[in-house]
């Protein structure tokens, strides 16, 4: 059931180049920045390429690939993140399908020497709301 | 007479602390008041911010509130983050640093036992006897499905509990390992998402297949996900394969009996307690009398952990249901004694 929390409702924003929404951990209990492996996002059934999607925690912005060092660093179980993903060309004025699939890192599950890594997909129609964040 | 207690896991109540429901003060509140208890036990790395660091002023807190509503600290869930990095490993030296810091955070906020995990090995585990020691703090590796009593990594830890004869190392068994079959409530709720009749009855005779004979678990899973495939289970097949074999478990509930002695503290998974007060699937009526009998007298922690897929069964009313259920089957045990 938590892999429906994936994409919160109600947070979508949009700009001139860029869109942005809240993702939420999809397990029962914190885990390290480090086993987030990684996070593929369609807007309107249109893959968004890794380098141009960015994920913050709390105030802390991060590309895909700056994650997998970060094993002292904490995505606490009940905060969201940010996830904001970038077209030259900007997104339209939606509503949007998001379709966010994200691959994490069970730390503490190991079958003979292969870790787990679960890939959770959550697909959510989202119209954009006001303001800025 | 003394018998096993009862208690219940804050994890059972996941999707409303995930869901900013309650926080954890409030869940405390809200067990309370529902009558469940009188242990209590948190998971760390769910239930507390920047765990394993626990400030003094939460410390404080978390006493105070327990206090007040009458709870006793039964155990504190650590967890053995092995794989935590991302390039490798962590080291035997890393991993007994990792665990001594959740270890003293359990002893500060007065927790008498400790949930460890498989990856904890014999080295690892003997390396923090001595802290264990110190603060006299026991440590259960959980046996949890579908792992039994005979799996590997388990009887190496029962070897090394026989060399060191120590009352500071033992086992939590998790009930969810010794179940009668996948739960009702998985078939109703991927029926409900369309997932074809076929399919479940595939699965359901696979689960009693595996019941009559050893297997690996993590072969057998990939084989079920593949199954689903062929039945168009797509996003589903995952979660299906994952729910029937990883986590309703085909140990003998008599198993438990060779390990009775070690035996610190019990998860008492389930999955629904029905409108009659039943279980399904997570034979309680032959459980708790089988570690009353064995002269356990720890908590057993009601766990409820059904919301993985049933979304519409309230938490509270299942750990209220199945705490009943555990009363009336002891308070049963202990007249016919």
């Amino acid at each position: 059931m938590l892999t429906d929390r994936v994409i919160e409702e109600g947070t979508l924003l949009v700009d001139e180049d860029s869109l942005s929404f809240d993702i939420r951990i999809p397990w029962y209990r914190s885990l390290p920045l480090s086993c987030v492996e990684g996070i593929e996002v369609r807007v309107d059934s249109t893959s968004v390429p890794a380098a141009d999607t960015w994920i913050a925690f709390g105030d802390t912005t991060y590309g895909l690939d700056d994650l997998a060092p970060l094993y002292d660093d904490w995505w606490t179980v009940t905060d969201p993140a940010r996830v904001r993903v970038q077209a030259p060309g900007g997104f339209g004025s939606g509503p949007f399908e998001i379709d966010v699939t994200l691959s994490i890192r069970i730390p503490y599950i190991v079958e003979r020497d292969r870790r787990l890594v679960m890939r959770e997909r959550c697909v959510k129609t989202l119209t954009p709301g006001s303001g800025s964040r | 007479m003394s018998g096993p207690r009862l208690g219940v896991t804050l994890y059972s109540f996941t999707p409303d602390f995930h869901a900013g429901r309650y926080t954890l003060e409030e869940l405390i509140a809200k067990a309370a008041a529902l009558g469940m208890g009188p242990g209590l036990e948190v998971i760390g790395f769910q239930s507390i911010r920047d765990f394993p660091r626990v400030t003094d002023d939460f410390v404080l807190r978390f006493r105070r509130a327990v206090d007040e509503h009458g709870f006793e600290p039964s155990c504190l869930d650590i967890n053995v983050d092995v794989a935590n990095r991302s390039d490798r490993f962590l080291t035997e030296d890393e991993l007994v640093d990792y665990l001594s810091a959740q270890i003293e955070a359990a002893a500060k906020l007065g927790f008498p036992v400790v949930r460890s995990q498989a990856p904890a090995t014999p080295a690892v585990v003997e390396r923090l006897l001595p802290l264990l020691e110190r603060l006299e703090v026991k440590m259960g590796a959980e046996i949890h499905s579908a792992s039994t009593v005979e799996s590997p990594w388990v009887v190496a830890l029962r070897d090394l509990y026989d060399r060191l004869d120590t009352p500071y190392l033992g086992f939590i068994p998790d009930f969810g390992a010794s179940t009668l079959g996948i739960s009702p409530s998985v078939y109703e709720t991927y029926r409900a998402k369309g997932v074809p009749d076929e399919l479940l009855d595939a699965i359901a005779e696979r689960w009693d297949e595996l019941h009559t004979r050893t297997f690996e678990p993590g072969e057998e899973i990939g084989n079920l996900i593949g199954l689903a495939h062929q039945h168009g289970a797509g996003d589903h097949a995952v979660n299906l394969a994952v729910f029937a074999v990883g986590i309703h478990g085909h140990a003998d509930p008599l198993a438990w009996s060779e390990i009775m002695d070690d035996v610190v503290h019990v998860h008492g998974k389930f999955f629904a307690i029905d409108e009659d007060g039943h279980d399904p699937v997570v034979p309680f009526e032959q459980l708790l009398p089988l570690f009353a009998d064995g002269g356990y007298d720890g908590y057993v922690s009601s766990e409820y952990e059904g919301w993985h897929w049933d979304t519409t069964s309230d938490p509270f009313e299942m750990v209220v249901r199945q705490q009943e259920l555990s009363r009336r089957i002891l308070a049963e045990h202990d007249a016919a004694a």
